[in-house]
Formats: C-alpha cells, sequence, structure tokens
C-alpha cells in the first residue's frame, strides 16, 4: 500500500462500508 | 494532512486496513452544507449508514491523527451499544498512544463501555481514578469527577 485509495463518492462508500463492516473517514478538504 | 500525515505509512496502514476513505472539496455542495463544514481540514469519522460519531477539525500529525481515528471507531462502536468491540479499540488507543490528545476521552468512554456492559458502578469509580491518576489536568477528569460520589 503506497497511499490512501481516497474516493470521490459517498454513496458507493456507504455501500462498500457495508459490505466490508468499516467506518467512513470523510476528508473535507481545500486544495490551495 | 496531505503533505505529512495522509503519506506516513502507518497512517496508510491504518486507514487502508479499517476504513473507506473519501475525500470532498469544501466548495463542492451538498456535503459540506450537509455536514456544515466551514473550515480545513474537517475529518468527520461515519458508520456505514452514514451517521456522524466523531469530527476534528484542524491538522493533525500522524501520531494526532491514529488516536483520533480509534477514538472514533470505537465512539461509533459505543454508539451502536457494541461495547466489547468499543472497549476493545479505546483500549488499543490507550495502549499505542497512552499521552495523545485523544487518550484522556479514551479513557473516559472505556470507563463508560465497562459500566453499560456490565452495570456495576465500580467501573466508573475505577474511570474517574483512572483519569485522576493518568489524566489530571484533562478535561475528561472534570467530566467524570461527579463518579467519585458514588
Amino acid at each position: 500500500m503506497s497511499q490512501i485509495n481516497w474516493r470521490e463518492d459517498l454513496n458507493s462508500a456507504l455501500t462498500l462500508a457495508q459490505r466490508e463492516h468499516k467506518n467512513i473517514l470523510l476528508d473535507f478538504h481545500n486544495p490551495l | 494532512m496531505d503533505a505529512v500525515s495522509y503519506p506516513n505509512p502507518k497512517v496508510i496502514e491504518f486507514v487502508e486496513n479499517n476504513l473507506i476513505a473519501v475525500k470532498v472539496l469544501i466548495d463542492s455542495q451538498p456535503l459540506p452544507k450537509k455536514f456544515r463544514v466551514q473550515w480545513t481540514p474537517t475529518l468527520v469519522l461515519l458508520d456505514a449508514e452514514g451517521e456522524e460519531h466523531n469530527r476534528t477539525v484542524g491538522f493533525l500529525p500522524p501520531e494526532e491523527l491514529l488516536p483520533s481515528l480509534l477514538l472514533g471507531i470505537g465512539k461509533s462502536h459505543f454508539d451502536h451499544d457494541e461495547f466489547d468491540k468499543a472497549e476493545n479499540t479505546f483500549q488499543r488507543l490507550l495502549v499505542e498512544y497512552p499521552k495523545s490528545d485523544s487518550s484522556a476521552e479514551a479513557a473516559y468512554y472505556l470507563g463508560v463501555s465497562r459500566y453499560k456492559r456490565t452495570h456495576s458502578a465500580e467501573e466508573l469509580k475505577k474511570t474517574i481514578q483512572h483519569l485522576k491518576r493518568d489524566f489530571p489536568q484533562s478535561e475528561w477528569a472534570k467530566r467524570a469527577s461527579v463518579y467519585q460520589m458514588l
């Protein structure tokens, strides 16, 4: 694992989280 | 966070093994408004139903980010009445990061989780003893101080 696999869509992340019994880290950021 | 904490190997391993990571631009609606986020970085820990269980605002170095994430996972278990899993998570935080900024809160929730599981007031008395010994200046020692009267 060389980096975090960031996702951009919360809904698909929720589906994955339910399947894998995991929590979600939601990072609000500003690229500037 | 992108320059320091997220490239850290321990952070990468923890996040990939324990969480689904989602990045949201602060100026991309509707999520910032839905979660009432005004400043970055804001990290929100959700369960798989999308309910919030913990959040932090501002930069966290790896040695504070990791216990903060453990705290959020533990609080998610606690909020779902999964007290044994919550205890294990808070205990792991205290063993691996005994001096972090999240540790006093973890000690508080560890004791409360044990009380919720056992219904023994002794667990609350142990909690204030733990906090007075290891985190006497913390806000969590104050919050638990009422248990001295049990």
